[in-house]
């Protein structure tokens, strides 16, 4: 077949990158969902209470590019907005929605207002509207950004935001499954369309079928049949199924409705109308009338009614409770929930449409109000404009809710009953592949709490569709997700063509048929919806793939044939997973070796889409891989084969693309690395010198792995490494190496190895216009105090680094305590004209605790109109880093360590060629975590390093290590890659073979210098007067129960007084000896004594007692003269 | 420059990299109609900026 197959994989995700998930549905609903939100017949028209002439009616909608308006004096300049200026000066990437609208009013003619501002919608890097899409990779790096950044991610207030994607539970199928609680078989649909959300399922009580839904209370099976028009017996069991098993299941529930004596669809509905919970707000006060609203609009919303027609949401219905009767008899037709052809993605466009409707509707009826109190006005002189300018004054309220929704990750939509958080995260820029693995993370809805199995385990379903290693480990493992590489999430294809299609293709309405009829052929669903019957249903899939693969229906439609359920299943709804996979006809793979000269004269988008059209590559989704028989090699290509996989490597997803050779390692230690890869260092883009993050790393010199993987190439992570290629000796040395310490080399060290730059962000924000405030009551930023006879030097100290404007110098060395922004606040008094103004200093004091330099100051006005409200200052700090003990480093095999010790060059081991480690490894670390891939790795580079070429470790291929072993021989090493190596200390040859070359090593975020912490005196609690806890607060150590609890059974009673109180919150009170109360002196006056003695106990105590005391309850305190304290507590 | 300006700090305008010099009441902006304005580096006989030796 072909050879380069890595190319076919490179130059895929060259075009499509790694989010385009995200990108094509926020595109899908800029360009189409917008549109039908707007037109749909809810939404289009605003009417008003009050005057009823009156009616606004939306004729289009789109959204323009980001823009940004700047004005100098009385001129305004639109100009295109870079989202690397909206990082900076911390504004949104937005562009403005404007809506077309014609408005009709009393005594008017009709007036179309075109190009009405209601908002701004934040917008997406990459997508269409961006203003980066179709620039060349040199125009990005004008516009200040990284040609390799993934995109797909939204800046919001200067903050990079991703939508991660959401897993649902599919909507509009059949699904049974076993209750939790009864262990009853469910049968369970989730009905979605556009406006209306419901559930509705089959279940059963003492032997009889009941419908569930979430519009009425259980009602039984027969009477919701009757209600929908199937009044016959006979009928209803038709609908379900003659098979005497069915019948004799249904015979139990087929007395209700005689028992309730209902013989028409009246009686029915009017016995639903009873069991409505929810009533209506009195449209109808008639229960028959309330129930058919009900059972046509909300009860199976997914299944058409038309002019209330309810035979299809009865043949809908029967077959539920068909499905429901099979499971009970054979636990094959039982579906399975975690099953991802049962699972749908949401993706940000599609939760971004939830949220836009939601303010739309707002809009609307903010506009409708208004207009109602408007218009109802006896002098009414409101004009068309008026509402337009209104239209504009509350879009704000839309562009805020979008913004504060995406900042802030908290989804509220009243509708839908949705209150979610934590649907956005900030996007990690810690290393270019902790950002990549951002964008193709998969959070599932399930709790984490929930100790079931199930959702969490790896099911064979997501093969190749969702990676087996990427997880995280601990409460959320197997809940958060990673895309394979190849992966792609599908959008909605519009229905009408594949229906008219498939119609034209023998498939028969099943309204045609008796019901008697149903269950003998194949019942054809179109997005979860009965469109028909086929009697020949294997020839009607196989002629529909022809048409899709020739391109005349989306390429995204997944065609699956269930001979078990005799269903065909036509989908082309959104959030499906799909891949794409190589076609095999007759034993022959459909791409071919010549094919891949394409991609030397076009560009890999049009070749790869030309392979699709001409049926060469076919997008599968998990449903339809069902059907289909999957070779995972050209040498398992048999004639039954139906499809070959493109490589194996694109099981994995890009992170765990980071590992060489990860079919040799034990699989949990590439869970492992593929935590570790998103926190190492290395360089998160080309444009990190002119970020302005609030904590950015940056490894000074990052080098690319020796040994590397397509997929890190098909990604750009070779360009964007994040790590060292170290010279690794695996030996003992000197003991600081147990535990998987490592021995650094220090003269590597000096060298450069390891070495970061830490950045850190600070803002400080001066008001110096306020509209409310006079001039001089703002803020404002000062020069330094100058020098003279009575200040003194510690005071004028702290002002070194400031320039005479009051900021901080470019290249100045702050300390703790130093300050690099003089602002000054005047403090406005009660009484402005007489009294003095008191200005407060209200410095930016430097808070780390070890010197950092000033590495760029910034200064920026961020406001849109002329005027300039707040003054913003970014001051960006850097400290060098060089490796330090206790510093963290992995390699890419989830092997991590600290640094236990750093030798002098001298002291380390060499060999007579002069080569030296940078670093040791102890060996002890091989055995139990059996990474084998390391010791590959070690080998390859080693061999590649001599050779001055890459080698590969590609996932399930690579190179052969016998071959590399014999390559190493010809070059004169050992063919296992042992050395023979001299001792540093002794000086002598060691009496063993020392395993030595060359490991990628990346360096971890965790440093010390973050971590350490220490106290003596410090402050307190203020409510219990205990230390503060943490080490941002310079808080204590905690003595906590447990280790009170080895002081107690250790017997170290005196150390456990002095810790618990004395270098806590030791307190002295009074207490009288007879009431046992707290006194304020030595005086008892409700006793009538002097026996008041004071005594010490913990501050906490005290409060204890004391509000035990506001809580009634008197807690008496006994006291005991000291010496007696023995003989009392003998007693 | 001027004698007088010495003193007064001076900043690049983030876009054209013209220098701008403002006062302390000044809108922030160069002439261009940039809003980011950086720093400038500058060269100070008493304390010369000096490496880490790390």
């Amino acid at each position: 077949m072909i050879s380069e197959k890595d190319k076919l994989i490179t130059s895929y995700l060259s075009f499509r990158g790694l989010q385009k998930q995200h990108i094509d549905s926020f595109n899908y609903f800029i360009e189409q969902r917008l549109e039908q939100i707007v037109k749909s017949p809810l939404n289009q028209r605003i009417t008003c209470e009050s005057d009823s002439s009156f009616l606004l009616e939306y004729l289009s909608i789109r959204v323009e590019n980001p823009t940004f308006t700047s004005s100098w004096d009385k001129y305004s300049l639109k100009s295109l907005l870079y989202p690397h200026e909206c990082r900076l000066n911390d504004q949104t990437y937005a562009g403005d929605i404007y809506v077309n609208v014609r408005i009709h009013m009393k005594g008017r003619e009709p007036i179309e207002e075109k190009d009405v501002l209601i908002g701004r919608m934040p917008i997406m890097l990459g997508s269409k509207k961006c203003n980066l899409s179709g620039k060349t990779e040199a125009e990005i790096f004008q516009y200040g950004e990284c040609p390799y950044d993934p995109k797909g991610y939204f800046i919001i207030e200067g903050n990079e935001k991703v939508i991660l994607i959401l897993e649902q539970v599919v909507d509009n199928r059949i699904i049974v499954d076993v209750d939790n609680k009864t262990d009853q078989y469910v049968s369970t649909v989730q009905s979605y369309q556009l406006e209306t959300k419901s559930k509705a399922s089959i279940i059963l009580k003492k032997n009889k079928f009941y419908v569930k839904s979430s519009s009425f209370k259980d009602a039984p099976l027969f009477i919701v049949f009757k209600a929908l028009g199937i009044v016959n017996d006979k009928e209803i069991i038709e609908l379900i199924g003659t098979e005497p098993s069915i019948v004799e299941k249904l015979l139990m529930s087929f007395q209700d409705s005689s028992d309730e004596k209902i013989k028409t669809q009246l009686d029915a509905l009017q016995y639903i109308g009873k069991l409505i919970t929810s009533k209506f707000g009195g449209q109808s006060s008639n229960l028959a009338d309330q129930a058919r609203e009900k059972l046509a609009q909300v009860f199976l919303a997914h299944v058409n009614c038309k002019k209330y027609d309810f035979y299809p949401k009865a043949i809908y219905l029967g077959q539920m409770v068909r499905r429901l009767i099979l499971a009970m008899e054979d636990k094959r037709f039982v579906d399975d929930k975690d099953y991802y052809g049962n699972k749908r993605m949401r993706c940000a466009g599609n939760l971004l449409e939830l949220l836009f409707e939601d303010l739309f509707k707002g809009l609307n009826s903010t506009i409708s109000s208004i207009l109602k109190k408007e218009l109802g006005k006896a002098n009414c002189k409101f004009t068309p404009k008026d509402v337009t300018m209104k239209m504009k004054e509350f879009g704000v309220d839309i562009t805020k809710g979008l913004n504060r929704a995406i900042k802030t990750g908290k989804w509220t939509i009243q509708r839908f009953h949705m209150d979610r958080q934590g649907v956005t995260q900030l996007l990690a820029r810690i290393s270019y592949t902790s950002a990549l693995g951002m964008l193709t993370k998969m959070r599932s809805q399930v709790q984490k709490t929930l100790k079931v199995s199930g959702p969490r385990a790896l099911v064979g379903s997501q093969f190749g569709m969702i990676c087996p290693a990427d997880t995280p480990d601990g409460e959320d493992c197997g809940l958060v997700k990673t895309l394979a590489l190849l992966t792609h999430i599908t959008q909605e294809d519009i229905q009408d063509s594949v229906y008219k299609i498939i119609l034209s293709m023998g498939v028969e309405d099943i309204c045609h048929f008796k019901p008697s009829e149903f269950h003998k052929n194949y019942i054809v669903y179109l997005n979860g919806i009965i469109v028909g019957m086929h009697a020949r249903p294997q020839e009607f899939v196989d002629q529909l793939r022809i048409l899709r693969r020739r391109g005349k229906i989306n390429e995204f439609v997944s065609i699956h044939k269930d001979d078990l359920r005799k269903v065909v299943n036509i989908s082309g709804d959104s959030g499906r997973l799909v891949r794409p996979l190589i076609l095999v006809k007759d034993g022959k793979p459909q791409l071919i070796q010549i094919d891949m000269i394409d991609f030397k004269q076009n560009d890999a988008k049009t070749v790869f889409s030309s392979f699709v059209k001409n049926g060469k590559i076919e997008y599968l989704d998990v449903n339809e891989s069902d059907n289909a028989f999957i070779a995972l090699t050209i040498n398992d290509v048999t004639m039954e084969t139906t499809h070959l996989e493109i490589d194996q490597m694109t099981i994995l997803s890009c992170v765990t693309g980071l590992v060489p050779f990860p079919h040799h390692n034990q699989s949990a230690r590439n869970t492992f690395q593929c935590q570790m890869g998103k926190q190492s260092l290395g360089i998160i883009g080309m444009n990190t010198q002119i970020r302005c993050d609030t904590q950015l790393y940056q490894l000074i010199y990052p080098q690319t792995p020796l040994v590397r993987t397509v997929s890190m190439e098909a990604v750009n992570q070779h360009r964007l490494p994040a790590g060292h290629n170290a010279q690794v000796a695996v030996m003992s040395y000197s003991c600081y190496d147990i535990e998987d310490a490592l021995i650094m080399n220090k003269s590597s060290l000096d060298r450069g190895f390891g070495r970061t730059a830490v950045y850190k962000k600070s803002v400080t924000e001066c008001e110096i216009n306020q509209r409310n405030k006079e001039s001089r009551f703002n803020e404002r930023i000062d020069e330094p105090p100058t020098k003279t006879h009575n200040t003194k030097k510690k005071f004028i100290k702290k002002y070194h680094a400031l320039d005479n404007d009051g900021i901080t110098k470019v290249g100045a060395q702050l300390h703790h305590g130093d300050i690099y922004v003089n602002k000054k606040t005047p403090q406005v008094p009660d009484n402005p004209q007489t009294e003095n103004i008191q200005i407060a200093d209200t410095p930016s004091v430097f808070k780390e605790k070890w010197p950092y330099t000033v590495d760029r100051v910034l200064i920026i006005n961020n406001t849109n109109d002329g005027t300039e409200k707040i003054k913003t200052i970014k001051t960006i700090f850097r400290q060098i880093r060089r490796p330090e003990f206790g510093d963290k480093f992995s390699s890419r095999h989830g092997q991590k360590g600290v640094v236990g010790l750093i030798v002098n060059q001298e002291d380390m081991p060499f060999n007579e060629r002069g080569w030296c480690p940078d670093l040791i490894m102890n060996p002890h670390g091989y055995p139990s975590r059996m990474t084998i891939a390391k010791l590959m790795e070690l080998l390859c580079g080693k061999l590649g390093a001599l050779e001055g070429k890459f080698k590969y470790g590609t996932a399930f291929g690579g190179e052969n290590v016998l071959q590399v072993g014999e390559e190493l021989l010809k070059r004169g090493f050992h063919y296992q890659g042992k050395d023979c190596l001299i001792s540093g200390i002794t000086g002598e040859y060691m009496e063993c073979y020392v395993y030595q070359g060359p490991i990628f090593y990346q360096r971890l975020k965790h440093m010390v210098i973050d971590k350490i912490h220490a106290r003596a005196k410090g402050p307190m609690e203020k409510l219990t007067r205990q230390p503060v806890e943490g080490r941002a607060k310079d808080g204590g150590q905690r003595i906590g129960e447990m280790e009170r609890d080895c002081f107690l059974a250790y017997g170290a009673s005196n150390l456990l007084i002095e810790r618990l109180l004395i270098s806590s919150d030791p307190f002295n009170v009074y207490v009288c000896e007879i009431c046992g109360m707290f006194k304020s002196d030595s005086v008892c006056r409700g006793c009538n004594t002097d026996k008041v003695y004071q005594i010490r106990l913990p501050y906490c105590c005290k409060l204890l007692f004391q509000e035990l005391l506001a809580m009634n309850i008197k807690p008496k305190l006994q006291l005991v003269p000291s010496h007696e304290r023995q003989e009392y507590t003998m007693n | 420059m001027d004698i007088q300006d010495a003193s007064r700090v001076v900043y690049i305008c983030g876009k054209c990299g013209k220098d701008v010099q403002l006062e302390a009441k000044d809108i922030v902006r160069c002439q261009c109609g940039y809003r980011i304005l950086y720093k400038k580096r500058k060269a100070d006989p008493k304390n010369p900026p000096q490496y880490e030796a790390i």
